[in-house]
This record gives structure tokens, sequence and C-alpha cells, in this order.
């Protein structure tokens, strides 16, 4: 039963790296933590799972819309919540995604309910991979979270617009001096961070088969979780630390009980910190 | 070429620069001096638009800009050398010249122009792949002079470019900058460093707590008594 | 003369008839009902609201109690135990109401059993299953049964008629997941069956791969998960995705919901489980009330609705034999042992609480069928 466990945890895992990346991204480019991302994925999830089970989409076709929808919406929020007060400092923004996850859950609740959203099965088959019967839908997602880390990589590091958010994450005012328009890659990054998140959302949605308004919780902390166990500014840290996450959740499941798992993870990412304060692919101290 | 004409600027309730005015003509090299926290950095920052002057005006070419975004003003051919620097210690030598010349959408005329700087400075070819940051602070800054000549700047805006370099790289430093002035490009070089500066420029101002107290030819600073008395004595 | 007198009985009757609800001699009985008619639970509590209005009017049109009109006083309890206390302070002091029925969950009835009981007021459940409850005090009832019948029942359901001895148990963590397990699990542990492994998860959990993973690899024949229907669903399509065919599901009556076969689909067919109210059951006092509640309300009544109606024609049924006083309804109920509720016969236990016959319950193409092998 270990190497179930281990794919559980590794298809989790990569789902709290998406979530994860979209902290890292903003932190990187801004210096600023959202409080409202955790409810950017549960839009995402919803609008997914809309698609499938009231319009009767393909899951493909519902992820895009659940991607376009938490892009749209994270950059509404950057434009309402952190542009105007970009001199303010780190609490206003703070508060400010705060006040906004609240009113977002509040919303969902009113709207949809705050019972469980049932999402349409895909991919109910299971395959023998050496001798491990493996679920076709964890590969999926696996297959999926993957392809968004390789086209993110490849858009952060091979794009002008890619180019363009690293060297204004590390200096955004010499960014600025090059021509950079500065608002308007903040604005990027925000929603292209909002839209991993709304992927994150709907894939969550289809393996769990249940989207919910309060979802956003558990799922944002986990993310942040790794983000800051990956070291806050690093991308592959992120993904490695939700990866740690999840397959330390499931190994909890497995040897301990299901009530520790979050104890456990957090635990872990406790003592990391402690061993290593800067995150396991962080660097000590970002200059300016 | 550019002018400031009465440009005041503030941050929040400081105010930095009362009535600040000042020319450089095409294809001069006029210095800027003056003390620390006289207003010299945020005379730059006014020029570029990255700080908007809350009363005068700043002209290029005869055409208002400081209404203009960093873009716009990079657009219109002004280049910066910030101080300290300011390359970016993640991105490579070669990525940090794209960002120079990132408002240009020429793609081949962008790599004709890197060629053209690594021929220039052939340490930033050989280290192209390196990550910024690693370079030493001589290396750093003639990787941002490069990157500003990527921007195909008609007037290139530095400042202090000599500061916290070794003496080997404060000669090559201003070197560089007359040979860039000889080429035609204008330059206004922010110095503290007066003695050097006045040896290359053909005009200077200085400024003290945020006013223009002094404006002549070169020669003529060098032999000002206020100027032998504030800045000269090293 | 003969003519004239027709049109004029006639309308003496319609007079009488329209105006008989008014036309009552004598004064009122009164019933309180505690229940949540907002909030969370208000879905249930206006579930209780419709079956007791509905036996009321019944009763009512039936000429009432010995000529007296039954007559609800309803107080919203929200099914928060502050709530249920102060109802239950007005309660015990307004001296027409002689007996209370509610309230809906364990906690919030408990909360209110010291006043009824410091009261004499007899507090008679519809839904609270605590086995701690009614023995709580002498005034408390209970009639929708406890784990400690439906445990052992479930047990003999897995071992005795599937017969499956290798069990695995995953259970909601909270007071009622706990003791269902406990009573399951000491039932089918003391028939001979093999209990595997047990597993518990948190209300709020949605990933049941780790723990269905870890389950899996105990080969249990059978697992018992006492839950919802909201995680019943989730656990029933992940274990099927993750390929756990060769495994037999079942679960207590709380599974026995419209919305367990909405929510999982395909998935919790073949899923065992059981239920104290079938609406399909032929018994006729149970057709009389599915088939009076869908003309009234055209929707089909669910458990709930049937413990109400039985809790409230109980109460109706012991006043008639013994009137209004509180204590003497008390006396009475307590030898209650042959009543036809619609969720089976009511019978008190020493402890005043039943012990219910359960129904066999398997569900088939996507609906609850009784199980009858
Ligand atoms: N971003 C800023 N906000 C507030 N005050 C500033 C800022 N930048 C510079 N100043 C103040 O403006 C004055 C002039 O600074 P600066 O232009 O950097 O001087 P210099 O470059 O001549 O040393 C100083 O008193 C400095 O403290
Ligand atoms: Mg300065």
């Amino acid at each position: 039963m270990l190497v179930p466990q281990l794919i559980n945890g590794l298809t989790q895992g990569s789902l709290y790296a998406l979530i994860a990346i979209g902290f890292v991204i903003i932190f990187g480019t801004m210096n600023l933590v959202t409080f409202a991302h955790g409810e950017v994925y549960m839009a995402g999830a919803f609008v997914g799972a809309f698609a499938m089970s009231l319009w009767h989409l393909p899951w493909f076709v519902a992820l895009v819309m659940g991607m376009a929808a938490a892009w749209v919406l994270g950059f509404l929020i950057e434009k309402v919540a952190f542009r105007p007060l970009r001199t303010a400092g780190h609490m206003p923004p703070l508060l400010i995604t705060i006040g906004l996850s609240i009113i977002l859950k509040d919303l969902a609740v009113v709207l949809f309910g705050a019972e469980n959203r049932p999402v349409p099965s895909i991919y109910e088959q299971t395959v023998r991979l050496a001798g491990v019967q493996v679920s076709v839908l964890q590969l999926v997602i696996l297959g999926l979270a993957g392809t968004l880390f390789l086209v993110l990589r490849l858009v952060i590091q091979g794009t002008k617009i890619g180019r363009a958010m690293r060297a204004t994450a590390q200096d955004h005012e010499a960014a600025s001096a090059m021509g950079v328009n500065v608002n308007r890659v903040f604005s990027i990054a925000f929603a292209l961070a909002s839209c991993l998140g709304g992927a994150a959302g709907v894939m969550i949605g289809i393996y769990y088969n249940a989207v919910y308004p309060t979802m956003g919780g558990t799922a944002g902390l986990k993310g942040f979780a790794a983000c800051i166990f990956g070291g806050l500014t690093s991308i592959p840290g992120a993904i490695l630390g939700g990866i740690i996450i999840g397959v330390v959740e499931n190994l909890t499941v497995q040897f301990l009980a299901s009530g520790y798992r979050d104890v456990v993870a957090f635990l872990v990412m406790v003592i990391v910190l402690v061993l290593r304060p800067q995150g396991l692919l962080g660097r000590k101290l970002k200059t300016v | 070429m550019l002018e400031l004409r009465g440009v005041s600027t503030r941050y929040g309730p400081v105010q930095v620069l009362w009535e600040v005015s000042l020319t450089v003509g095409e294809g001069e090299l006029v210095c800027l001096l003056g003390g620390n926290a006289s207003g010299k950095s945020t005379t730059m920052k006014t020029i570029l638009g990255l700080v908007h002057p809350v009363r005068g005006e700043v002209l290029f070419r005869g055409r208002p800009i400081h209404r203009d975004t960093p873009a716009q003003v990079v657009r219109a051919g002004i280049a910066p050398v910030l101080e300290s620097r300011r390359i970016f210690p993640q991105l490579t030598v070669y990525e940090n010249l794209l960002m120079g010349a990132y408002t240009r959408t020429d793609g081949p005329g962008i790599r004709q122009d890197i060629e053209a700087v690594y021929e220039r400075f052939p340490v930033l070819r050989e280290r192209r792949g390196q990550l910024g940051g690693t370079l030493s602070g001589g290396e750093q800054q003639m990787l941002a002079i490069a990157r500003a000549l990527l921007a195909r700047p008609r007037l290139l805006v530095m400042d202090e470019p000599s500061m916290g370099l070794s003496p080997l790289y404060v000669e090559k430093t201003f070197e560089v900058i007359q040979d860039l002035n000889r080429q035609g490009i204008a330059i206004l070089l922010v110095e503290q460093n007066a003695n050097m500066a006045l040896a290359i420029a053909q005009r200077g101002y200085v400024l003290q707590t945020g006013r223009i107290v002094l404006a002549d030819t070169a020669q003529n600073l060098v032999n000002h008594p206020m100027m032998r008395k504030a800045y000269l004595e090293l | 003369m003969k003519t004239k007198m027709v049109p004029m009985l006639l309308t003496l009757f319609t007079l009488l008839l329209v105006a008989a609800p008014v036309a009552w001699s004598a004064e009122s009985i009164h019933i309180a009902v505690s229940a949540p008619l907002t909030g969370n639970f208000a879905e249930y509590g206006q579930n209780w609201q419709k079956a007791i209005s509905m036996a009321v009017e019944w009763i009512n049109a039936a000429g009432g109690i010995k000529g007296r009109p039954l007559e609800i006083v309803y107080g919203d309890s929200k099914s928060d135990p502050k709530d249920s206390a102060a109802l239950a302070q007005k309660f015990t002091s307004d001296n027409r109401i002689v007996a209370e029925i509610g309230d809906f969950s364990s906690t919030a009835s408990m909360a209110a059993q010291p006043i009824y009981d410091r009261a004499g007021m007899v507090q008679l459940s519809p839904t609270t299953s605590h086995p701690k409850w009614a023995p709580g005090s002498p005034w408390s009832f209970g009639i929708v049964g406890t784990q400690a019948g439906e445990g052992p029942f479930m047990a003999r359901y897995a071992i005795e008629r599937l017969g499956k001895k290798r069990i695995a148990v995953l259970h909601i963590n909270n007071d009622w997941g706990i003791a269902s397990k406990e009573y399951f699990v000491n039932a089918a542990t003391e028939m001979g069956a093999q209990v595997l492994g047990v597993e518990s998860y948190f209300e709020t959990e949605k990933d049941f791969t780790g723990v269905l993973t870890k389950l899996r690899g105990l080969k249990p024949e059978l697992i018992y998960v006492p839950s919802f229907y909201n995680e019943m669903a989730l656990i029933s399509k992940q274990r099927e995705k993750l390929g756990w065919t060769d495994v037999v599901v079942m679960g207590p009556g709380s599974l026995y919901s419209p919305k367990l076969l909405e929510l999982g689909g395909n998935s919790v067919n073949g899923l065992y489980t059981s239920a104290v109210f079938f609406p399909n059951d032929p018994r006729p006092e149970v057709q009389k009330f599915v088939k009076g509640f869908e003309a009234k309300y055209k929707a089909t009544p669910n458990m709930f609705a049937g413990v109400a109606y039985d809790a409230i024609n109980l109460m109706a049924e012991t006043i008639r034999k013994v009137g209004t006083d509180r204590k003497a309804i008390r006396d009475e109920l307590v030898k209650t042992k042959n009543f036809p509720g619609v969720t089976g016969k009511i019978a008190f236990t020493e402890r005043r609480d039943v012990v219910k016959d359960y129904r066999h319950l398997v569900v088939k193409d996507g609906q609850f069928t009784l199980f009858d092998k």
C-alpha cells in the first residue's frame, strides 16, 4: 500500500504546489501576501464544477473556463485591493484580502449554498503499472500539473513578459526605469497566479467530486505552507514543498491516522523551518 | 536637447527639489554636482519619469516629458544608468541587456546592438550566461552602462557611476563615458567626485539642498572659490 | 313546508361546517414543539412542522381529543442549546401547555432536559438518538431509536444476512460517529466477525483516497461507514476511482436519503443501509401518511417527517387516554407498548427510548429497495 499512498500524496501534493506557486509569484513580484488566494481557487473550482455538471461541458473546457474565471478574478483583486495601496505598506492590502476572502466565501454560500456541490466523475478506470493499480484520473491530474509547471517555466524563463516579471521581482524601480510598466506586470503576475489557483480548484473538484464555499480555507493554508516550505520566492521550492506536504499527509494516514494528517504536515514544516529558516530552496535574504 | 524649467519635486510632504532649471545640449557632457542628499538622484528620477514634478516642466527635444511614464521617456531616447548600478542580480548578463532593450521591438536591431556592446565590453560576452549578481562591482558597472546603451539613447543620464568602484574601474568608467560622448551621445553625469567629473565635462551645475546654486563651464567651476572650498578639497 | 326546510337545513349545515374550526365548545389542548424552524437545520424543522400540522388537522377534523381541539405552540430553537433551554423555560411556565415535543439534535435536547425535568413536563424528542439522553430524566422520551439498537442490527445484517466476516470501519469523528462505531464493533465482534481496522475522519474531510488506500490494504470483505450522505457520496466515488471494487459498503440509516443517490450516482449502487421509515412500506398506516403528505405538500415525506408524525400522534393518543395532567401523561406514556407508528411499532424500554424495527435496504439501480434475501 506504500506505492499507492505515494501516488495519492503526489497527486494531492501537485495540486498544493499549483496553489503554492501562486503565492510565490505574488510574493516574489509584489512582496505581498494575499489571503484571498484560497477563495480564487474556490471560485475557479465552482466555475469548473458548473461547466461540467450544469452545462455538461467536457472537463478540459471546464478547466480552461475555471482558469479564465480565476484569471479575471485575480486581475480584479489586484486592481481593487493592491493597486490603490501599492505604497501603503504591507498591512492594508493584507487586511483587504482578508476581507475579500470573507466576502467571496459568503457570497458563494449565498449564491450556491453551503453544501457540497457534486462534480461528475471522469476517468473512473484504473490501469496496472508495474504491478500497481493506479487510477487514471490521478495520472491525468499529475500530467496536467506537470504540464502547467512546464508551461509556467517556459513563460517565466523564455518570454519577454516572464523576464519583465523576474526583473520587477528583483528590482521594480530599475525595471520601471528600463520601461517596464510595473503596474501591468503586477496585474499579469496576480492574474497568472490566480489562474494557476483556479486550475488547482477545478482539478481538486474533479478529483474529490465536490466543491464547496469553504474549500479555499485549508487549501489556501496548505498552499501557503508549501510556499514558505519551499523558500517563499522559489517556484521549484514551492513544487517540492507542495509535494512533500501531500506525501507526508498520506503517509501519516497510512502509518498513524487520518486525523493527524494536517498536524503532522504542519509539524514537518515547522521542523524544516527551524532547521532552515530560509526554506528548502530559498535564499537567505532578498537583496534589494 | 534636455531642459528642466523650474522643476519642483516632492516625496509626499517633503519637498526635495526647488525650482531646478538646467539644460543639456545636443552631444554635450554636463555634470550635476552636489553633496549627499542634495537632490541629485531625485533630479534624475524626475527626468526619467520615475517621479513627477509638482511644478515646472521637463522638455526633451522640445517636447514636454514630465507627465510621461518611464517607458515613454526611454522610447523618447533617454536611458538611465542608475545609482549603485541596479543591475538585475538574478538575470543573466544577456537577459540584463535584453531588459535595456525592453521598449524596443526590432529583434535584429537588438541582436546587432548586443553584439556591439560585447565588442565594447568583451568581459560581458565572456560572462553572458552568468547571473548579474555574480559579476564584480566594476563588471556590473560596465553591464549597467551596456544595458542603458541597448535602449539606443540620445541622452544618457548617469547617477554616480564611479561610486564604490576600484580606482582602476573608476578610470575605465570615465574613459567609457568620454568615449560615448565623443560618439555623439549627450550625457548628464551626476557625481560626487567633482574633480573627475569636471575634468571630462563641458559644463556643470551644483545642487545644494534641492536648489541649483552654481551653473557654469567646467573650467570656471574648477576655479570657483566656493567649489574649491566645498567640493574639491579631497 | 318540506321544500322550505331543505335549503334552510343546507344553509345551516354549511354554516356549521364553515364555522366548525372556531365553533369548538371546549378549550384547546396545547402541545409545545421546540424545533429548528430557521438556521442550518431549518430543513428538518420544517419537515416536522409539515407532518405535525397535517396530523393535527386530521385529529381536529375527527373531533379533536374528546371534543377539545389540539393546538400546537411552535418555538424556533434553531437547534441551538441556548435557544432550546430558553424555550423550555417559556413552555414549562405556560400553564396551558401539557407536554412538549423536541428538540432536534442531541445537544439541543439535552440542554433543555434539566428544565423540563424540574418543571415535570414530558419532553419527547422525535430525533434525539444519543444513548445517554432518555435515561437522563424520567420526563425524557426518545422514539427514533439509539445507536445501541442500530449498531447490533447492522452487525447482524452484515454478518448473518450478507455473510461477511472480515470487516473494517470508517467513521465520522464526532460523538454520534464514535457511538455508532462502538455499538457496531462490539456487536460484530460478539457475533464472531473479525474487525480488521477502524479509521476515522473529521467532518470537513473531502479527501478519502489516503484512508481508503489504507483500509484496502487490510483486505476486508465489508466496510462499515457511519457517516452522512455527503461524505458517503465522496467516499463511494473515490473508492471507485481507486479501483477498489471487491468490497461491500454498508452504513447506518443516516445514509438513507435521496441526496445520497443524487450525489453518489452509480458509485453507491450495492450500498447496504437501513431505515426506520420507508415510504414504499405497504403497511396501511404508512400509506395513509405518505398519500396524505404527498397530496398536501407535493413531496414524499422523509424519516424526519415520519418520526414527528409519530410523536404527535402518540402524544394525542396518550392525552385521549388520561387527560391533560402533565404527570398523568408521563405515567401513561411510559406504558406505551404497541403504538403503530409509521416508523415502526413504538414500545418504550425502561430507559424510555425504543428499539426500532429497522428495514433492510440496499441501493439497486439508483434506488433504495428492500433487501429481501
Ligand atoms: N523615496 C523617497 N521618499 C522620501 N524621501 C526621499 C526619497 N528619496 C530621497 N528622499 C530624500 O530626498 C532628499 C534628496 O535625496 P537624493 O535625491 O537621493 O539625494 P542625492 O542623490 O543627492 O544624495 C534626501 O533628503 C532624501 O532623504
Ligand atoms: Mg543619489
